[in-house]
């Protein structure tokens, strides 16, 4: 238990259908898993079987992050609905109290140049949904004209 | 210098206006289309109306040559977006933003914020400051507290009234700035100024020299 302290520790920030999915996958893997949202209502989102812990706050707030040990996380997933809110929270999580994956889902794809640079791994879902589109669509294999 | 003001309300109508004072060119970016008309109407400068957090909102309102971005969005992360999207993407060298949330102050500057204010760690500080009795208190806190102006208003129980200023014992990094004798008399000490009863005084020091600095005046 000792060893695992600093590798098994996850935090994810907001708890809509994303970030409901990514704390359970984690859990699956054997992470500890702390998940916050501002709103009490979204945790019922989360699986009966879910074992993390559920944090009412603001994540934008260093008292929350301090409050859950985010110096102890190795991972951090950022995916409210608020591209401004995961970037903010993403920065702190990498910059100031250095965990090593940090991942943030943005809607608007020019949120890129607010992270390019640092450790931060970013999900885009309309770039997602554009290359799927693309691929079940066959307009990939299609010539342009 | 070329500003541009980037959301906000009554703040930023007060500021605008301040700043035209001070002939200032200025660019206005709003989310909300009545104030924007409302600014439109009473100020002569370039409007833009949309969210300032979107990067082809600061496109189309042509920053790329300006000198300060000021963010005034009530809310923290919004404003966070904007000052890195004006520096990173728009090239503008100093950016400035108010934040909700005080503990926001040091972590928006260690993300690269240049000057960020927050209006309840300041009006904390004033209301202490306002309902301070003792005979020292601090004036001004500068550069985040590395720095400490404290003023105090000398006593015949204290140790430096009637004594010259080279005779007491002040720490390293301390210093008596200014004296103000009676109404209009301020003056900068030297070493043989004898300090009276009835003096305020402006002290300057460091956070870790400042009770020795009180030591050294009130002799307590």
């Amino acid at each position: 238990m000792i060893f695992n302290n600093k590798k098994k520790n996850a935090i994810v920030v907001g708890c809509g259908r994303l970030g409901t999915g990514i704390a359970s996958l984690l859990s699956s893997k054997g992470y500890s898993v702390v998940v916050i949202d501002k709103d009490e209502k979204a945790f019922k989102k989360l699986p009966q079987s879910f074992s993390g812990l559920r944090v009412t706050g603001d994540a934008t707030g260093t008292d929350v992050l301090n409050s859950v040990n985010i110096k102890n996380a190795s991972i951090l997933a950022a995916v409210t609905e608020n591209d401004n809110v995961n970037s903010l929270i993403a920065q702190v999580a990498c910059r100031i109290y250095g965990v090593g994956r940090v991942f943030a889902r943005f809607s608007d794809t020019e949120k890129e140049h607010l992270i390019d640079g640092f450790p931060i791994d970013a999900v885009y879902p309309y770039l997602l949904s554009m290359k799927e589109f693309t691929r079940i669509s066959g307009l990939d294999n299609e010539e342009d004209i | 210098m070329k500003i541009v003001i980037a959301g906000g309300r009554d703040r930023a109508d007060f500021l605008i206006s301040f700043l035209m004072n001070k002939k200032h060119v200025l660019t206005v970016i709003n989310d909300s289309p009545e104030y924007c008309k409302y600014l439109a109407s009473t100020h002569e400068i370039p409007i833009i109306y949309g969210d300032p957090c979107k990067e082809y909102v600061l496109e189309e309102a042509h920053i790329r040559e300006y000198d300060v971005l000021i963010a005034l969005k009530p809310d923290d992360a919004d404003n966070l977006a904007i000052c890195q999207c004006a520096k990173r993407v728009f090239g503008i060298k100093k950016v400035v933003c108010t934040v909700s949330n005080p503990k926001n102050v040091d972590v928006f500057k260690r993300l690269g914020v240049n000057t960020v204010i927050s209006a309840t760690y300041m009006i904390s500080q004033h209301i202490e400051r306002a309902t301070s009795v003792e005979s020292l208190r601090e004036a001004l806190s500068i550069e985040d507290g590395k720095i400490v102006m404290d003023e105090m208003i000398v006593d015949d129980s204290h140790y430096c009234s009637g004594k010259k200023v080279r005779n007491l014992n002040f720490p390293p990094n301390t210093i008596i700035t200014c004296v103000m004798r009676g109404e209009n008399n301020v003056f900068v000490p030297s070493a043989d100024t004898v300090i009276e009863t009835g003096d305020k005084l402006f002290v300057l020091s460091s956070p870790a020299n400042r009770d020795a600095a009180v030591t050294a005046l009130t002799g307590k």
